[in-house]
């Protein structure tokens, strides 16, 4: 988007016209009204008359309620202007000090000859109650009083020159002769249009004589159509021009550009409100600005915030499967003690000896000689391995008990050399580890007939 | 007031109803970061878990393989596979030719540790037929031990209590 350069309107209050002018992008709008009772509704008028932007104006007032002369000062009293200025007014019955507000513009001129300096003096007197009705109709139309200064003086900023420097600008039914040098006025005279020539001719001269020269290498003119120009021209003699640009009215443009005010008569009131004005400006504009941070800030943070919420769900969710992982990995480890206790009793319940087969070595090893009453095969501990307590302790032993299986065999043989050669048969075997004959003893069985009745101990390690 | 003073006043005053609003916003922000942290470092620390639970399946299934590949096994801790158990072993008793007279069953622990099946099994039969009764007991699947025999007097047929074990698997 590109920024418009605009500035401050220039508005000329005249005794028939109301006139504005504002420069934007470069290019000066004008505007006129005729000046009717009801100035509110002028200004409106005057305001949407054209596409002027913005309400900030600097107001001049011409004709009679603005009274601008150029004195030339007595040497050592620049310092005293606004006490001669006011005595020069007193009495004046629009202009004495209380009705008028006095403005003041000294320039010190070289001394000549080596004398005290002399000063030059343009004293502007502004009616007091014409302007603070104008303030009161430009504040009921909205608009924004910048300053108020007097039309006349401020057409010398309408465009720029160099050196010394003699203007003729006919504005609201008055000439204006303004003299100076580059961009400082210095003389200023308002007389009624036209001027005659012998008149612009004194006037011109005067103010060579106060600028301390004696004459002007040209006249530039505003608002004097062509015939009158050569008959200015013929009058005085010297050179007559126009400006490098157009201008359709010197005053309102002069208000309208940027520059130095020679008197500024803008009402206290209208400082104040002109101040307030800046810093609701600036508060509007800080405001704004603090919004549009705040607005900016609390979206990024709002987004930010909302950011990490989804980026706290998915972590969220990524923990809750990884939970789930866990007691998966919780039930998985506890299954795998369980089948890895489970394969550790198979592997330590393999058995030394079948069952079976110590059976059938003990029937096998049984003969004619030999009787089994009862058998007792007990598969039990192995007690070399029951210890407890420090023994335990110091044995470490982990995993299932070896065990150990007991025969206890009860029977009668023919003789005790048969029990002797049973209980060699059964450790012959290679399963037992211990053959024992705990009790044998002869016994009578019938008429004539006896026996042998033992008991064998017997066992067989299975580890 | 000055223009400048009143300036000062209503930055001052737009600083702090900034701040005011922004505050809630930075703390939400500041809450969700730290919320975010500690879920993330819970993550960081329980990075290794998807890994343990890799190994721990290929632990199980090379446990479980192994198991397979064992010419025995437990019997499942659970009342269909002990019945189950209980049949085949009357199955194997009326098959090699033994009589059963009473049969009780317990359930303990070998060991102090290893759960088992325990039964008491009074039969009557000869010599022949408790051995092919036992090898039969030796041929099952599962893991079994004969605890005691104890074969009382008489003449062929004699009466014969077994107490045989079965080994359980560890219950979850």
């Amino acid at each position: 988007m590109k920024r418009r350069k605009v500035g401050n309107i220039g508005l000329v209050i005249g005794n028939d016209t109301i006139r504005a002018a504002q420069n934007v992008d470069g290019r000066m709008i004008w505007s006129s009204v005729p000046a009717g009772d009801n100035v509110r509704k002028s200004l409106r008028q005057l305001v949407s008359s054209a596409p002027f932007v913005g309400r900030n104006v600097v107001v001049g007032l011409e004709g009679g309620a603005v009274l601008v002369e150029s004195i030339v000062l007595p040497p050592g009293s620049a310092k005293e202007a606004r006490r001669i200025c006011t005595d020069r007014l007193k009495g004046d019955p629009l202009f004495s000090a209380d009705k008028a507000f006095l403005g003041i513009g000294v320039e010190s001129m070289p001394a000549t000859e080596g004398g005290p300096s002399a000063a030059l003096a343009i004293m502007t007197a502004m009616n007091r109650e014409r302007l603070l009705e104008l303030m009161k109709q430009c504040r009921e139309a909205e608009l924004e009083v910048q300053t108020v200064e007097s039309a006349a003086l401020a057409a010398w900023r309408a465009w720029s020159g160099t050196g010394l420097q003699v203007r003729l600008v006919r504005s609201g039914g008055h000439d204006l002769v303004l003299a100076g040098v580059d961009a400082k006025l210095l003389f200023c005279r308002i007389i009624d249009a036209p001027v005659p020539p012998p008149e612009l001719r004194a006037t011109v001269g005067r103010a060579a004589s106060l600028l301390g020269a004696e004459s002007f290498p040209c006249l530039t003119t505003v608002g004097v159509d062509e015939a009158a120009r050569q008959d200015i021209a013929a009058a005085l003699g010297i050179e007559v021009k126009v400006p490098g640009r157009a201008l359709e009215d010197a005053a309102a443009v002069g208000l309208a550009t940027e520059g130095p005010v020679l008197a500024d008569f803008t009402p206290p009131e209208e400082r104040v409100l002109r101040e307030k004005r800046r810093v609701r400006k600036v508060s509007i504009g800080m405001a704004a600005a603090c919004g549009v941070l705040v607005l900016a800030a609390g979206a990024l943070g709002t987004q930010r915030v909302s950011s990490l919420h989804e980026r706290q769900h998915s972590l969220e969710q990524q923990r809750d499967i990884l939970q789930a992982d866990k007691q998966q990995l919780d039930e998985l480890n506890a299954q795998l003690a369980r089948e890895q206790a489970n394969e550790a009793v198979i592997v330590e319940a393999r058995p030394g000896h079948r069952m079976s087969t110590l059976f059938a070595l003990i029937a096998s090893r049984t003969t004619e000689a030999v009787s089994l009453e009862t058998v007792k095969i007990g598969d039990v501990e192995d007690p070399a391995f029951a210890l407890t307590g420090k023994a335990a302790k110091e044995r470490k032993h982990t995993g299932p008990m070896p065990r150990m299986l007991e025969v206890r065999l009860n029977g009668l043989a023919r003789s005790g050399l048969a029990v002797r050669q049973f209980a060699d048969g059964l450790l012959g075997t290679g399963a037992f580890s211990d053959v024992r004959v705990e009790a044998s003893e002869r016994v009578v069985l019938g008429v004539g007939l006896d026996g042998e009745r033992f008991r064998i101990y017997a066992r067989a390690e299975t580890h | 007031m000055k223009p400048g003073g009143r300036i000062t006043l209503v930055a001052v005053a737009l600083v702090m109803a900034s701040a005011g609003t922004l505050y809630p916003i930075r703390n939400s922000m500041a809450a969700a970061q730290a919320e975010v942290d500690r879920i993330e470092a819970d993550l960081a620390r329980d990075s290794g878990v998807h890994d343990q639970l890799l190994a721990a399946h290929a632990e199980m299934q090379a446990v479980q393989k192994r198991l397979e590949e064992r010419a025995f096994g437990l019997c499942p801790a659970t009342p269909e596979a002990e019945h189950e158990f209980e049949t085949a072993l009357l199955g194997m008793v009326d098959s090699t030719g033994l009589h059963s007279v009473r049969m009780d069953r317990d359930s303990e622990r070998m060991d102090g540790r290893t759960p088992m099946l325990a039964i008491d099994l009074v039969v009557e039969g000869d010599a022949h037929s408790l051995q092919k009764f036992l090898q039969a007991l030796e041929g099952m699947r599962w893991v079994t031990r004969v605890l005691g025999v104890s074969v009382e007097p008489g003449n062929e047929v004699r009466r014969m209590t077994l107490q045989i074990a079965v080994i359980l698997e560890q219950k979850p």
